[in-house]
């Protein structure tokens, strides 16, 4: 079994992120933790762990059931991808965000979150 | 802003961290059954999120501790007030914040803000503001009352952006975006 596939997944109350198929991790609900380093941060600490004993070159984020994320949570993502960016070359691996179209925080964090490093960010729009 | 009056919502309650998920949910349903232009209703909604969530963050943590949020709207504007106790240092902090921000393009204050993040204790973001300009498309401004009241106030269209219509990405970056099926 891959590391990934070990990490222990993160159900709140109104949201959860697991792992599925390997190499995708699930977002549902709304992430508007009060204090999301105590909660986000150590799940994708796990799973940044996992990717890289792994040697993962691309892991999907699955946000078509995300409903909303607040901005203490969105900086956790850009915390993960501060880590992503120190590590050496050859384990650096790329965040490809699977989008809904039609919400709109989505589409416009997130293309402002790839600003900050393009070649960690990948956005596509799920359509159905 | 030309007087939105036309038409308010407003609301009263304790600072409650509960309430914030509803109330950004209640919030985008009341704009998009209200406003002439449904597409809208997502921006009021993270707006008013954002705003509730720092106010409640920076409550006194006693019997004054009180919000009030108001809504109101016409044709083409929203402006949204959200008010509450402040101590003195934080509505200085605050009117620091929005002067610096206003100096900059609003993607470019969202993504300066998120640099900046990785430099702050984690516990704090300082995003919300800067996601209001960009993602809610809003301007901010505060006004102070003598009784120690601060008032956060963000003003908007309320005509749907090419982002909202899907017409382009906002930042024209939706060209390196990809579509899967």
């Amino acid at each position: 079994m891959s590391e990934l596939g070990k990490v222990q997944g993160l159900v709140q109350e109104k949201m959860s992120a697991q792992v599925v198929d390997g190499g995708t991790i699930a977002f549902k609900g709304s992430i508007s933790l009060r204090v999301p380093a105590e909660v986000l941060r150590p799940f994708f600490a796990d799973v940044h762990a996992a990717c890289i004993a792994d040697g993962i070159q691309e892991l999907a984020l699955d946000f078509v059931e995300l409903e909303f994320m607040n901005s203490s949570s969105i900086r956790v993502l850009v915390t993960w991808l501060d880590w992503i960016a120190a590590e050496q070359e050859a384990k650096q691996y790329v965040l490809h965000f699977r989008t809904k179209p039609g919400v709109t925080w989505q589409r416009t964090t997130l293309s402002v979150l790839q600003t900050l490093s393009k070649k960690h960010v990948k956005i596509s729009s799920v359509d159905g | 802003m030309t007087a939105p009056e036309d038409r308010v919502l407003e609301l009263r309650f304790k600072p409650l961290w509960l309430y914030v998920d509803r109330l950004r949910e209640f919030c985008t349903f009341f704009a998009e059954a209200s406003f002439a232009h449904p597409e809208v209703g997502q921006r009021v909604g993270l707006t008013v999120h954002e705003l509730v969530e720092n106010a409640i963050k920076y409550s006194p943590r006693d019997e004054r501790a009180m919000l009030e949020l108001r809504v109101l709207w016409n044709e083409r504007r929203v402006r949204i007030e959200v008010t509450n106790f402040a101590d003195i240092e934080h509505a200085r902090r605050l009117r620091t914040s929005l002067a610096a921000l206003s100096e900059l393009e609003p993607a470019e204050g969202y993504a300066m803000a998120m640099k900046r993040a990785l430099t702050l204790p984690e516990t704090e973001s300082g995003l919300g503001l800067p996601r209001i300009r960009y993602e809610g498309g809003m301007e901010l401004e505060t006004a102070a009352s003598t009784d120690g009241r601060l008032t956060v106030i963000a003003t908007g269209d309320t005509l749907p952006t090419a982002a909202e219509t899907g017409d382009e990405g906002r930042d024209g970056t939706q060209e390196s975006e990809e579509r899967a099926t």
